[in-house]
């Protein structure tokens, strides 16, 4: 039986072989990264994660602060041995992340689930 | 001043009602003249142009204040009027010809006066100011028609610059080539960007190899557009593979300290289109 992945701000489904897809919804609050890391973390080891996608498809544009959490969020799962991937980045959020930020952000990208 | 403008708008009323049939016979034949020859209007047009524009005329002298350029009638004058000047335009006409035309326009209602002796020296006075109002504004409403047209015209040849200036190929399942030719500026960047992201989503494009084989030089702006480029397309989560960079634009890279430590490059489109290849692990072959 599958444990309840959802949290407010974020929804966890197992998608097989050790791959979690986290959807966040709009209610998502990056401005209080702390406690939201603790509890993906706490439900992606119950889920004995290996990989876990991070869905971008319903952000049309990813400012400073999100690209931070997400980059937070990253090196958590690295910590625990998870890897990160951020799938379905819109044609807009790329553009707009392309040039503010002067680097690659920490976190790998896929087209989407499978294709990283 | 009321009363003026009473005694002036009647005045034309009652002689346009009068010499209506004389008028719009004059008006078709200078518009057979002008439009008719080079087929910028066909008879029909021409006789319902004539016609219509006169009923909107009288419309315009029947109200308190033909000068108005709130009321319906006016409006529907200058509608007309800009409808009218559109089509010509759009036809290959001249946005002067229509300009004479107007003006030939005006003088119909001056001659049709020339018999009245009932009009005193202010009343002309009062009509010509009326009539030159009224067709001043006419004639900007036929300018802005050509300025729309124009703006048209320029805007559709951009999209057409703007689709040459980027294109994109699929050239195999999830792999886009993209030769770049010429000077990379920002305005340039920002068009291939966005076009190029586009299509990554829309073809789910694994692969993008951009071939700089045709920039001839680069500078620090030009580089970090490339970048830019670069990094927006592995953000998308597609593979980047930068071809053709020549020599010079390799030493002019080290010279600004651009870092190409993440960007996958290659000699040759050929070699970039290789690589694509092999991390999609797509195997192409030459018979023996």
């Amino acid at each position: 039986m599958l444990q309840d992945a959802s949290a407010p701000g974020f929804h966890l489904t197992p998608i097989g072989h050790g791959q979690i897809l986290l959807e966040p919804s709009p209610s998502l609050d990056v401005g209080d990264p702390g406690n939201l890391v603790v509890a993906i973390l706490d439900r992606l080891q119950g889920l004995r994660a290996a990989t876990l996608f991070y869905d971008l498809a319903g952000l049309a544009l990813i400012d400073e602060a999100y690209c931070r959490w997400l980059e937070g969020l990253a090196n958590a799962c690295r910590a625990i041995g998870v890897r990160m991937v951020c799938v379905r980045m819109q044609p807009t959020a790329a553009f707009g992340l392309a040039q503010t930020q002067p680097r690659m952000p920490a976190f790998a990208t896929a087209l989407d689930v499978g294709l990283d | 001043m009321r009363n003026a403008m009473s005694k002036t708008r009647r005045t034309l009323l009652e002689q346009t009602k009068l010499q209506i049939g004389r008028m719009s016979a004059l008006i078709e034949a200078r518009a057979r003249d002008v439009f008719g020859a080079n087929q910028m209007m066909s008879a029909d047009e021409i006789s319902d142009f004539s016609v219509e524009f006169l009923e909107l005329m009288v419309a315009l002298f029947k109200t308190d204040d033909p000068l108005a350029h709130h009321t319906a009638e006016f409006k529907a004058l200058q509608g007309f009027f800009g409808n009218v000047a559109k089509q010509i335009l759009l036809r290959g006409g001249q946005m002067t010809d229509f300009l004479r035309y107007a003006q030939f326009l005006q003088k119909i209602f001056i001659e049709a006066l020339e018999g009245d002796e009932s009009i005193d020296g202010d009343g002309v006075r009062a009509i010509l100011l009326l009539l030159s109002n009224v067709f001043n504004e006419l004639s900007l409403v036929v300018f802005e028609s050509y300025l729309e047209e124009k703006e048209r015209t320029i805007y559709a040849q951009q999209e057409e610059l703007r689709e040459t200036a980027t294109p994109i190929t699929e050239i195999w399942d999830g792999v886009l080539t993209l030769p770049i030719i010429g000077t990379l500026d920002s305005s340039r960047t920002m068009l291939i960007m966005e076009a190029l992201l586009n299509r990554i989503a829309a073809d789910r494009a694994r692969a993008v190899v951009m071939d700089v084989t045709g920039v001839r030089a680069i500078d620090s702006q030009v580089s970090h557009h490339l970048i830019q480029m670069v990094r927006a397309v592995q953000l998308m989560g597609t593979d980047a593979i930068l071809t053709g960079i020549r020599p010079e634009i390799a030493r002019a890279l080290t010279n600004l300290n651009i870092d190409l430590g993440n960007v996958t490059t290659r000699a040759s489109l050929s070699d970039g289109l290789k690589e694509a290849f092999r991390r999609m692990e797509i195997h192409v072959s030459t018979p023996h």
